[in-house]
């Protein structure tokens, strides 16, 4: 096994682009991410509001729209079209109407209505907008019956579980972090394992490990997988404290799983060089798996909506059960026999060599399969 | 004017008969485009398993029950008073959440005291939650509604203003571009532009790998526009494709027409390509920018301020988000054939890609001219 190492740590030595794969690709994009996602919540959106009745009862409701955390009132000139071509230039995300004749409306009893346009294109900041504008409208509403002196009867609280402040980063910079390190840690072992073969010095390989392919395997990547094991887990840890997540589960359960997720991405990585005996050609299939995995995750569009192959493809990719896995330990306090199943798929997938050592076997001695670009 | 052409013909004809390139600029940009909508697909998450906690159990809690449960988005699966088994389970992730209807809720309607039902979602989930938060909200509205009005009734309040009063505003909510905000209407096509960039970089990059240096003057440049004209041809059609028949497919609404797609897109896939004969410069292996891609993709998406919005992105990750052409690209591209903008609406993004491409033109010519020289000295 030292041989192995040896060997392996002069290659690593003479390999800058490893370094950058290993150490600074990592901390750069967790670096990244977390900085994207740095306002926590979307604030300040603009929308631009139309006040055709300029009522003190109409600027009353401007200032209650504008109060609101999620949007920023931009004053536009009093016109419909102008304020459309705001909004399909992107410089608003919606567009408010108050209509002529509110204040007397509202003192009638005859219902003015608020004209609200949402540019549901972008969802996200739709959603935030059109939020604060219902929620807006419907206390404003209140407050005039009260004024009347008609109380409310029946009032709604909405409470975020698990999530109090609903803050995007945590569910969004700390999985999508998770979601680079994974392709990562596939990309890293099918190019360790991958270039033996292209470069034909899997015969040495082997020959470190005294001829024995499943210790050459082992004796290989183990490093690698303390490596991610302990310096991508630090990175995560990193980002939870920085993201103050409250830890409702178990945080060491949790990098335990987290341990699992490398072995799965181990797995898969050694399972598909073996596979296409082909550093390019297991890198593209990696990809076509491994890159849409955060799409099938449900981390965004939830898993229970997924309907036929979608919803049995995200059952099958590994980085999902590790995301559902990580919420569940770090946000939301899920059973130990809740999550059990997340890793038991996990380490399926790291189990997945196994099918291959015999091709391993052949791959490593044969050199009429080394070379191939 | 023929060493352009021949460099066009020769760079086409070797991209298409390297099988490593086509599988991912050809094969890769058409499979990622129908299979990444996929998980999209229902565009709304409805029937979300919640319960209802029901300490009150009397005829008007079981009427609020009821209004929650004919909503679209949540399916109430369990309705009893077993509130610790209910948290369990929205922890375990069985349920997406829970309404807690008060005892003595129906006791207070009629002393005319407001009571307060409590809703709770799994804010781990972004979207369980609204989608929960916003459905039982509007039960609990209209409940509200039908409570005051029949109070107002019986006051002997006209029929009308007993009908208006329990909303003295209304609102008229008008969705634009995307009814009901759905999910893969707004982030598929997004996604489309940047795997355009993504495969194509890659592709470009691979082509470029170990080539000489390009020659000295106008020779130089005609052979590099020639070699850009022929992934231009290349990248135009894949987009057709996308435009004909991606969106057939997957029913996305668009208010753009084709023409104006292409046009829009027109200097960001100069961009795109200059970029990559850049970047190819750099790469020793064929495979490297391909593992340098896939690691770009996720970041590149977010921080193109569509998904996430540009406005709250930290300054310094904002401008190194515009170095992309992706980023330009899909808000121009998004307000064009989405939105329905005019070029002259949006010029300044337009305007963005062609700087963006005049300078990945100058960058490739600078570095092509140092051939594998370059790529000797980097990663």
């Amino acid at each position: 096994m030292t041989q192995v190492w040896r060997r392996e740590l002069e290659r690593l030595r003479s390999t800058p682009r490893l370094w950058w794969l290993l150490v600074f690709i990592p901390v750069l994009v967790a670096l990244t991410l977390w900085l994207t996602f740095s306002a926590r919540v979307p604030q300040n959106l603009p929308v631009a509001l139309l006040d055709f009745d300029q009522t003190s009862d109409s600027r009353q409701l401007q200032r209650a729209f504008a109060a609101t955390p999620g949007m920023a009132l931009v004053s536009v000139e009093p016109d419909l079209g102008k304020a459309a071509a705001a909004v399909r230039r992107g410089d608003v995300h919606a567009v408010l109407v108050i209509p002529k004749g509110f204040a007397r409306d509202l003192r009638l009893g005859a219902q003015p209505r608020i004209q609200v346009y949402v540019n549901r294109q972008a969802s996200t900041t739709g959603n935030v907008v059109l939020s604060n504008v219902i929620m807006t409208t419907v206390t404003a509403g209140f407050g005039a019956d009260l004024a009347m002196g008609i109380l409310p009867a029946a009032l709604v609280d909405t409470r975020p579980l698990f999530n109090p402040g609903l803050d995007f980063s945590r569910f969004l910079a700390l999985p999508l972090t998770v979601a680079v390190l994974h392709v990562l840690m596939v990309v890293v072992v099918i190019d360790v394992t991958g270039r033996e073969l292209r470069e034909g010095t899997a015969g040495q390989w082997l020959a470190s490990a005294n001829g024995r392919t499943g210790l050459a395997l082992l004796a290989k990547l183990l490093p690698y997988f303390a490596w991610f094991c302990v310096f991508g887990g630090l990175i995560l840890w990193v980002m939870v404290q920085s993201l103050s997540v409250e830890i409702r589960g178990n945080a060491l359960y949790w990098l335990f799983g987290w341990a699992c997720l490398v072995a799965a991405c181990f797995g898969l990585g050694v399972f598909l060089t073996a596979l296409f005996a082909n550093l390019r050609l297991a890198t593209s299939v990696a990809s076509v798996l491994v890159s849409p995995a955060f799409a099938y995750s449900g981390m965004t569009f939830p898993t229970v909506a997924m309907s036929g192959f979608a919803a049995f493809w995200s059952m099958v990719l590994p980085l999902g059960h590790f995301l559902h896995f990580q919420t569940g330990q770090l946000a939301m306090g899920m059973s130990v026999q809740a999550s059990l199943w997340h890793l038991v798929c996990l380490l399926l997938f790291a189990m997945l060599p196994i099918l291959t050592l015999r091709r391993w076997q052949r791959l490593l001695s044969d050199q009429t399969l080394w070379g191939e670009t | 004017m023929m060493t352009f052409f021949s460099a066009m013909g020769d760079e086409l004809s070797s991209a298409v008969r390297d099988k490593a390139v086509v599988v991912v600029m050809v094969g890769g940009s058409i499979f990622y485009a129908l299979f990444y909508p996929l998980p999209y697909q229902p565009q709304v998450a409805d029937n979300l398993p919640i319960a209802v906690v029901d300490h009150d159990r009397t005829a008007l809690s079981r009427q609020l029950t009821r209004k929650i449960s004919a909503t679209q988005a949540v399916n109430v699966v369990i309705s009893g008073s077993d509130l610790r088994l209910v948290q369990q389970k929205v922890k375990d992730g069985k349920l997406s959440g829970y309404v807690e209807i008060p005892a003595r809720l129906h006791a207070q309607i009629l002393r005319g005291e407001p009571v307060r039902v409590e809703v709770f979602g799994n804010a781990a989930y972004m979207v369980l939650y609204s989608e929960i938060a916003g459905a039982v909200s509007k039960a609990v509205l209209s409940l509200n509604a039908e409570i005051i009005e029949q109070r107002l009734l019986a006051a002997g309040r006209s029929p009308t203003l007993a009908e208006n009063l329990p909303e003295p505003i209304g609102l008229d909510q008008h969705d634009l571009y995307n009814p009901d905000g759905g999910y893969a209407n707004y982030i598929v096509p997004a996604v489309l532009v940047l795997i355009l960039q993504q495969t194509f970089l890659i592709g470009i990059c691979m082509m470029q790998v170990g080539r000489p240096a390009l020659p000295k003057g106008v020779e130089g440049i005609s052979k590099l526009a020639g070699r850009g004209a022929a992934y231009l041809l290349l990248q135009t059609i894949i987009l057709l494709v996308y435009l004909l028949m991606v969106y057939r497919v997957f029913h996305f609404p668009h208010l753009g027409t084709t023409g104006m797609a292409l046009l829009t897109l027109f200097p960001g896939f100069l961009a795109m390509i200059f970029l990559g004969l850049t970047l190819g410069a750099f790469f020793q292996t064929r495979e490297t920018a391909l593992q340098v891609m896939m690691l770009v993709s996720i970041p590149a998406l977010f921080l193109a301020g569509f998904a996430w919005p540009a406005e709250v992105i930290p300054w310094p990750l904002d401008i190194l988000g515009w170095l992309l052409p992706s980023t330009a690209g899909i808000n121009a591209f998004i307000s064009v054939h989405h939105l329905g903008a005019s070029l002259s609406e949006i010029r300044w993004m337009w305007l963005t890609l062609w700087g963006l491409a005049a300078l990945y033109a100058l960058t490739a010519l600078l570095a092509r001219r140092q051939g594998s020289a370059v790529a000797k000295a980097r990663i």
